[in-house]
């Protein structure tokens, strides 16, 4: 028989918390500034969504200015329509274009910041000391949901927030805002889907996982995974449908819908798509909070 | 040089049993798994399949670009940065061994493990295509050594591979992210662009291999093979090259590498 | 053998901005030796560039004769226990001390000899084929030391060793370091309380802020630190009173009181006499003395009084 060394005894807590709405706060800025706190990699990984936004920007500023100018005699009511017409269109176009090239930019960014958020939080024994104060399982949970998710808005809605104003401003007499408002709720909408829903399957696999680099492997491991899986068994199936295995793929779909892109590579039902992406949220949403549960206890 | 062998030959078998141990094998394993896996569901399926496109398709864009580099990253990095993250390397760096046997010695367990895995993935794989139903013309049929050469390819891929990434550990502070970014952004880049470029990049020889004996197999992935491809030896060569330079310079650098462990 | 065990010049290393040590010139006789300061004073820094884990900005060092950084002849005569816990943690104790010591040339057959030694040494036998993951802190020190050892060393360097160690843990470890010395086996030790040298060795180097603070023998050292004035509580039910007859006595230099609270608070150059003049002189003022403290006594309260 091996002799125990120690007892350890574990109290559940029975006082009262002081009622204290936002208890989750300190600790997601504490994250948010142990984040920031190195420049290089915020530099590296958020150029590319940086410079997404500010060249795509531009080009749409120059698509509504160039026209303005470039008109060389008076134009017909008609063809001033028709040219708006197809300035919206075209900008409309961009903004799809947009939010597929950063979305790559964000899975890097969302990747990097999110992967080590339980794990390493579990190796050095900090939520030990996080649940040494009223901070409940729901508090560390949301906490650390919002760092994954500030620095995905940050790489994703951001910059087609960015081109959207630059759209409603540089449109002649607000007609972006007023004729596309619904691509503007539509890019909000599907930035805030893309980033819940990468945001809960980072945590997953970080909690699941016992240090940030293989937490960050598995990341990839799953998204370019799926895409190789997809992409192989449709080629080898003559059937483009076996793509739904790919998570890219989902977004991609999704995209498509809510941005009402002309053409759409995959043609199954949308709501497909959304039902696998809300599920796969659910279900990593309930390891992040199983795994929590499971570090109160065990040290 | 007696020693040398002497204390790689320790740390070697010391680390294959720690690498099977280790949790990250389980992963590893799976990804080596998943082509031959696939290839087993297709089998299934009643559509008419090729058993040539099982073996061109899942062989190269799932074992070859995408699970050999990332097995090696994960197996690869984790030579030093195992030792590094746990902070354990103080007792091997105090010890009387030459430093380069700590690089060379653990990622010898490392590639063993990893050959051994992505090999019998790559056997696996090929005998499952070769299991498909003879296609109508001889054309389409699976040509002998195509097998053998996607195990020849897969093998040198995770060999090659985390020989680069076991030395970027010396280097880098968190080699996985770093060998991450070099596989599916920078040879990602490099080997998929048509040009000399693809020279820069271990895929490039890898392709030569699978390409050199065989081109009208690769016919359907024609877009992303080297028009000028090396011969299978040449490219051989040129793997084990790499993959020897890679760990000669990780070695070097480690011989005064200061490691500075915090409490 | 002759020679100082440790001989450091000028020894300075930094770590970007912030400086590790500075300009420390020492030599370390053999034998077993204290190494005190507070956190941060350069104690981890200093072993680590004697176990030739890193190497010096600027200035030299030479342990055992010998420049340490990556040394084979210097590792092959000293063993080295490191201040983080980290182990081996898939490995049983027993494999840990077997896998060091084969890296030191011993064959399979004597490197398990010599483990099974070094852990019955430590008080590791029962735990031995136990995985290290599910090892206490305790345990884990003493597998450090265990590794140490092991290999026969002249010179054990051991940094922090009585972290995480209760006081039957502290006390045996303060015997095994003491038996080891006493074996003619130099050892090196660092901590920041300094009872914990006071029990083990008479040889004490104090740093503060990487800089060498005081050497030599423990009685020196106490000797410096006997010249600066000491405070003391007084609780008293009389505390004006106790302060009236306390103040006459010549080896008290000030005296404030808070009547208040019935608090005194003495400053003393002998902490002895005090307390021993204490008692009779509170009978005969019938203070009704309820506590006592010594604030002070706290080594970082003595560096700061060091330090000019």
């Amino acid at each position: 028989m091996i002799p125990s060394t120690h007892e350890e005894l574990y109290r559940p807590f029975k006082g009262e918390l002081r009622p204290a709405r936002w208890r989750f706060l300190p600790l997601y800025r504490a994250q948010m500034a142990v984040a920031t706190k190195r420049k290089l990699p915020l530099l590296i990984l958020f150029f590319g969504p940086a410079m997404t936004g500010i060249i795509v920007s531009f080009m749409v500023y120059m698509r509504f200015s160039l026209e303005e100018t470039g008109a060389a005699g008076p134009i017909s009511g008609a063809g001033l329509a028709a040219q708006w017409a197809a300035q919206l269109l075209e900008v409309h176009n961009l903004i799809i274009y947009s939010m597929k090239v950063v979305r790559f930019f964000a899975l890097l960014a969302m990747a990097w910041y999110g992967a080590g958020l339980i794990c390493e939080d579990r190796r050095a024994g900090a939520h030990l000391l996080y649940f040494a104060r009223p901070i409940t399982r729901a508090d560390y949970l949301i906490a650390h949901f919002l760092t994954a998710f500030t620095f995905g808005c940050c790489a994703v809605l951001a910059p087609g927030l960015l081109i959207c104003l630059v759209a409603v401003f540089n449109s002649p007499g607000f007609i972006f805002l007023t004729e596309k408002w619904d691509v503007i709720v539509a890019t909000i909408g599907y930035s805030l889907l893309f980033v819940v829903v990468l945001s809960a399957l980072i945590l997953a696999v970080s909690a699941l996982s016992k240090r940030k680099s293989y937490a960050l492997a598995s990341v990839f491991a799953v998204f370019m995974g799926t895409i190789a899986l997809g992409g192989a068994l449709s080629a080898l199936m003559r059937k483009r449908d076996f793509w739904m295995v790919s998570l890219a793929s989902h977004f991609e779909r999704v995209a498509d819908w809510w941005l009402g892109a002309s053409r759409s590579m995959h043609r199954w039902d949308p709501w497909w798509s959304l039902g696998v992406l809300l599920g796969l949220t659910g279900i990593a949403l309930a390891i992040v909070a199983w795994r929590v549960r499971r570090m109160e206890v065990v040290a | 040089m007696a020693n040398f062998l002497r204390v790689t030959w320790i740390l070697f078998s010391a680390h294959v049993v720690r690498t099977l141990r280790a949790r990250r094998m389980w992963l590893v394993a799976a990804g080596a798994a998943l082509a031959p896996l696939v290839a087993w569901v297709v089998a299934q399926s009643p559509r008419p399949v090729r058993g040539l496109d099982v073996l061109t398709a899942l062989g190269f864009f799932v074992l070859l670009n995408l699970m050999a580099p990332l097995a090696a990253v994960i197996v690869g990095a984790a030579v030093l940065g195992e030792e590094l993250e746990d902070r354990t390397i103080t007792y091997l760096v105090t010890r009387p061994i030459p430093r380069p046997a700590i690089l060379v010695g653990r990622w010898l367990a490392s590639a063993l493990v990893l050959v051994v895995l992505f090999a019998s993935s790559a056997a696996a794989l090929s005998a499952i295509a070769g299991s498909f139903p003879p296609p109508s013309s001889d054309k389409y049929a699976i040509p002998e050594g195509l097998g053998g050469a996607v195990v020849t390819a897969s093998a040198l891929a995770v060999l090659t591979y985390s020989a680069v990434f076991a030395a970027l550990g010396v280097f880098f502070k968190h080699p996985m992210i770093v060998g991450l970014g070099y596989a599916f952004t920078v040879e990602g880049f490099l080997a998929n662009l048509p040009g000399k470029n693809q020279a820069l990049t271990i895929q490039y020889y890898l392709r030569c291999i699978l390409v050199s004996e065989h081109p009208d197999a690769w016919r359907q992935i024609e877009e992303v093979m080297p028009r000028d491809a090396l011969s299978g030896p040449e490219a051989i060569r040129w793997l084990l090259g790499i993959a020897i330079v890679a760990l000669g310079v990780g070695a070097l650098a480690l011989r005064r590498r200061q490691f500075h462990m915090t409490a | 053998m002759s020679g100082a065990l440790i001989q450091a010049e000028q020894l300075g290393r930094w770590y970007g901005q912030v400086v590790g040590l500075s300009d420390l010139s020492l030599e370390i006789e053999r034998g077993v030796s204290g190494l005190v300061g507070p956190n941060g004073a350069g104690k981890s820094t200093f072993l680590k560039l004697v176990a030739g884990e890193i190497r010096a900005s600027r200035g030299s060092i030479r342990v055992l004769g010998y420049e340490p950084f990556a040394n084979a002849e210097l590792f092959r005569r000293a063993g080295f226990c490191p201040q983080q816990e980290a182990l081996y943690e898939d490995m049983t104790g027993l494999e840990v001390v077997r896998f060091l010591l084969r890296l030191h040339g011993f064959s399979a057959g004597e490197a398990t000899r010599r483990a099974h030694e070094a852990l019955d040494r430590v008080g590791l036998t029962d735990a031995r084929t136990r995985r290290v993951g599910g090892y206490s802190k305790g345990m884990r020190q003493r597998t450090k030391i265990a590794q140490a050892l092991a290999h026969g060393p002249e010179l054990i360097v051991a940094d922090e060793p009585f972290n995480g160690l209760d006081p039957v843990g502290r006390a045996e470890m303060t015997a095994l370091l003491a038996e080891l010395g006493r074996e003619g086996v130099s050892v090196l030790v660092s901590t920041h309380v300094l009872h914990e040298v006071e029990a083990l060795t008479r040889q004490m180097v104090l740093l503060h802020r990487g800089r060498l603070l005081a050497q030599g023998s423990v009685g020196e050292v106490r000797q410096l630190l006997s010249r600066r004035p000491r405070r003391v509580e007084v609780r008293a039910r009389a505390p004006r009173r106790l302060a009236r007859a306390l103040i006459e006595l010549d080896f008290v230099s000030s005296v404030q009181i808070a009547e208040q609270e019935g608090r005194v608070s003495i400053e003393t150059t002998d902490l002895e006499r005090f307390f021993g003049e204490l008692t009779p002189i509170a009978a005969q003022a019938r203070a009704g003395v309820t506590s006592l403290e010594s604030h002070d006594a706290s080594l970082e309260a003595v560096f700061d009084y060091l330090v000019p």
